[in-house]
């Protein structure tokens, strides 16, 4: 593709550069005596420098080389096309990390063979880079034939008025996705009634704190249950060297940003700063919920006592599960995942064998001891495809094939487990994993566009970590619903977020006085326009049917 | 009647002239060639969509087709009613300003040094490992910075805390961020920004040393008075060009180290821009600040330009 490119670009310059050599041409004859040898030499180095400028031009066309409308029919592949049908070829793009190199992709072989397409899968491991790569595109109007995005993204395309409508296909040709999904799932991707996106088959929630049992044991603490003992059990982990080494190295709680904290808000009966919920029947946003003081000042004594790791705030990624693994840090707030997959198991007995991570519920406070809130509006990632796909029959219809495929039968079982024989076999009705699983299939969630079948899916591909999974989802927690909304015009969601997360930490860190919330509620309202967005926001929330 | 006759040839004699002249020195002009194209393509053509500052911008409709926004400032407005507009501002030229200050010297000092260095090794291993960094990308960096600074594993905070018995939060705290931010630019360009000195300074006259010499001029005097101002005209001139860079704060390491606790000392137009025109897709926006910015820059190298030509030193 990229070779073609380029000669047609030295084509396509070579009759510029014609048209460049009359000039100097008929210059040439008011000038006489210049000899024909010089013109040519003028020629050369022109073209040398054109073709400079081409190899420049095309490393910037280069992204429209992919274009699928006339990849599959242009002049490029002249073989294969006896009798056949035509391969289809499906660009698609998400955000996401972990996808393996073309030729050990498994799935994607079994995909393309199976409905005769061939699938180009770009993945951008950071959110910032998909959302600019994807902007890119855009604005070169060379789509992908479909591409994930979360409900904020899924706002905007559409305002913009980007995103295919799939409402009319629903019945049709998307009716096995329908099955699979259910109407209550697909809701979250519909604005104003019209599907744009399909949601993933939803998630359980897999957060919870974690407590190194060795060290309680170590230093003769039970499993804290209330948030005074929680305090304590986490001074001693800073103060009386619970790892034995004689040294004072050890953290409390880590965690990364104000994240950190979500696991006790449930503790005092409410939820994270900013969250909508339904109290007493009706819609409340928890920054006006007099218990999130109380929250807060129970994170500023954690912090004063210095049990809180320093640098939460410089945490980024998955730093502080590293501090976890490396044995520094003695409490952590995160998902069963990154915990307890048989690969960190191994990391964390090679640091130290006596290593023992165990999930603990979050501390009983006056509010009760609820988890961290679970979103159940947030819709998570989806699946959408462009307007532009319409003209082009032959590629949609691929691609609804695509997803039809993933959400039943043989081809949910491929992105779900693998290749039926090596990766799972099936023995009566169940699957059951095999080792190379495990080893192999870790990245099938890539090919997952509508999500699985959450429970039964963990259980086969987790069967170790089963009784993890169970904790997590099952540990009572209040839901909330700021998956549903959307921000109203005047709003701006980067400077208030940017204030309430700012107010927040100086709070925790004890910059500000805890008196002066009332104040920081109002700037928040009038600076920052917050009332206009809690006032949209019920208003969304009571037409939705809660709170009423 | 004789008038014109005498001009008719004056003009073509000139025009010929003009044309000849190109023809002599074709090959000069063809290596300009590429630059210009470069700038047309990279540099002026794409000023035709500033315009989308006074649209509101759909990637769909493309530029022409989008609507005009209404107000015709609106994009602007939403910038400068921002809660945060002053202390952007504030943060975005204090920043510029520290890094233009104290970025100044260090590079001619190493420039000075690498100059005054006789063993040839010693001066180009010196000179290699100090450009290294310019090359490195800020997530890099950030890696070493974290290395040497972090407050539970750092280098540094482990001397200090053996020292102490405190640790100093250099990322997380507001009375060192903006420190940080400067000094380490300062390190990553150090080698880069002595390139330029040094090219100067090997286009000073030799004689004038010679002469300096025989006069009995040590080492520090033949440096204050004959290697110093014959670098004056670079350090004034990349002094005015920075000048015009004064609203980039540098939004790539910015948005590399910051974090909520430095906010109020690290946030700048550009990562607010980020976060509140990229990231909602704002285009329109986005342009907005930029040509906000621009204006400003061009302004400022204008005016120093004009200070610096009655010091006798401008660039044009």
């Amino acid at each position: 593709m990229v070779q073609l490119k380029v000669d047609a670009g030295i084509r396509g310059t070579s009759d510029f550069l014609q048209q460049a050599a009359l000039e100097p041409d008929s210059i040439n004859k008011s000038f006489k005596g210049c000899s024909i040898v010089k013109k040519t030499y003028l020629v050369r180095l022109l073209l040398a420098m054109v073709l400079l400028l081409t190899t420049v031009l095309t490393a910037c066309s280069q992204g429209n080389g992919n274009d699928p409308g006339t990849g599959a029919d242009g002049n490029g592949n002249d073989q294969g096309n006896n009798g056949t049908e035509q391969v289809v070829k499906l660009d698609i793009m998400q955000s996401a990390s972990g996808l393996p190199s073309p030729d050990k992709d498994f799935i994607l072989a079994a995909l393309n063979e199976a409905l005769n397409v061939d699938i180009n899968m770009t993945t951008y491991g950071s959110p910032d880079d998909y959302q600019s790569q994807l902007n890119i595109r855009m604005s070169s109007t060379n789509l992908p034939d479909m591409f994930s995005l979360n409900k904020a993204q899924l706002q905007q395309y559409q305002a913009q008025d980007i995103l295919l409508d799939l409402t009319p296909y629903m019945d049709n040709e998307l009716k096995v996705v329908k099955q699979f999904l259910g109407e209550d799932t697909l809701k979250k991707g519909m604005i104003d009634g019209k599907l744009y996106a399909i949601p993933k088959a939803p998630g359980i929630p897999s957060m919870s704190l974690w407590i190194r049992k060795d060290w309680l044991d170590n230093l003769k603490l039970e499993v804290p249950k209330t948030v005074d003992d929680f305090f304590e059990v986490a001074k001693a982990f800073v103060e009386r060297d619970p790892d034995g080494n004689n040294e004072n190295d050890t953290i409390g709680l880590t965690g990364t940003s104000l994240s950190t904290f979500a696991p006790f808000y449930g503790s005092f009966g409410t939820v994270n700063p900013g969250e909508f919920y339904v109290k007493d029947g009706k819609v409340v946003n928890s920054l006006y919920d007099p218990e999130i003081r109380d929250a807060l000042a129970y994170f500023r004594k954690l912090n004063e006592a210095g049990v809180v790791d320093p640098e939460i705030m410089a945490n980024t990624g998955l730093v502080h599960q590293e501090k976890a693994i490396k044995g520094q840090a003695g409490i952590i707030f995160i998902d069963w995942a990154n915990m307890s997959k048989n690969e960190f198991v191994e990391q964390i007995k090679t640091v130290n064998p006596n290593a023992e991570w165990i999930q603990i519920h979050s501390p009983e406070g006056p509010g009760g001891n609820y988890a961290n809130s679970f979103d159940i509006g947030n819709a998570g990632t989806m699946f959408a495809i462009p307007k532009s796909l319409e003209k082009d029959k032959d590629t949609l219809n691929k691609v609804f094939e695509l997803l039809n495929y993933v959400s039943e039968g043989e081809g949910s079982r491929l992105v779900q487990f693998g290749i039926e024989g090596k990766h799972f076999n099936i023995e009566g009705d169940q699957v059951v994993a095999t080792e190379l699983m495990a080893q192999e299939a870790g990245y099938s969630w890539l090919y997952q566009f509508t999500g699985r079948p959450e429970v039964e899916y963990l259980k086969v591909k987790f069967a170790d970590q089963a009784e993890y999974i169970d904790f997590a989802s099952t540990l009572p927690r209040i839901e909330v619903l700021n998956g549903f909304l959307s921000y109203p015009e005047g709003y701006n969601p980067a400077d208030a977020d940017r204030y309430l997360e700012e107010e927040f930490t100086k709070f925790v860190y004890g910059l500000r006085p805890l008196e002066e919330y009332d104040a920081f509620l109002e700037t928040m309202e009038n600076t920052m326009n917050y009332k206009l967005y809690v006032d949209s926001a019920i208003e969304q929330l009571n037409a939705l049917g809660y709170g009423n | 009647m004789a008038t014109p006759v005498l001009e008719k040839p004056r003009k073509g004699m000139l025009k010929w002239d003009i044309g000849r002249r190109i023809w002599q020195y074709r090959v000069l002009y063809i290596m300009l060639l590429p630059g210009i194209v470069y700038y047309i393509l990279f540099k002026y053509l794409p000023m035709y969509g500033v315009i989308i500052s006074f649209k509101d911008f759909r990637i769909m409709e493309g530029i022409m087709a989008s609507p005009w926004a209404d107000p015709w400032n609106k994009h602007f407005l939403t910038f400068f009613e921002s809660p945060y507009f002053y202390q952007l501002l504030r943060n975005t030229i204090l920043i510029s300003v520290y890094k233009l200050i104290f970025g100044i010297v260090p590079p001619i000092l190493m420039a000075i040094l690498l100059n005054e260095c006789r063993v040839r090794w010693f001066k180009s291993l010196v000179q290699t490992l100090t450009y290294m960094p310019h090359f490195l990308s800020w997530v890099i960096i950030y890696g070493i910075l974290i290395a040497l600074l972090s407050q539970t594993s750092g280098l540094v905070n482990t001397w200090i805390k053996d020292m102490t018995g405190s640790t100093i939060p250099f990322l997380t705290s507001p009375t060192y961020f903006r420190s940080l931010l400067v000094t380490s630019e300062i390190w990553q360009n150090l080698g880069w920004g002595a390139i330029i000195y040094l090219a100067a300074m090997s286009g000073i006259d030799t004689t004038l040393y010679e002469a300096a010499r025989v006069d009995g001029a040590s080492r520090l005097r033949m440096i204050w008075h004959i290697t110093l101002p014959g670098i004056r005209s670079v350090i004034v001139m990349l002094f005015i060009l920075n000048l015009g860079h004064i609203m980039d704060a540098g939004f790539g390491q910015i948005y590399v180290l910051y974090n909520l606790q430095v906010y109020s000392v690290a946030d700048i137009i550009d990562t607010w821009v980020f976060r509140t025109g990229l990231q909602q897709m704002n285009f329109s926006l986005a342009s907005a600040v930029g040509l906000f910015k621009s204006v400003i820059g061009f302004v400022l190298v204008l005016a120093s330009n004009r200070i610096a030509k009655k010091w006798g030193e401008g660039i044009w």
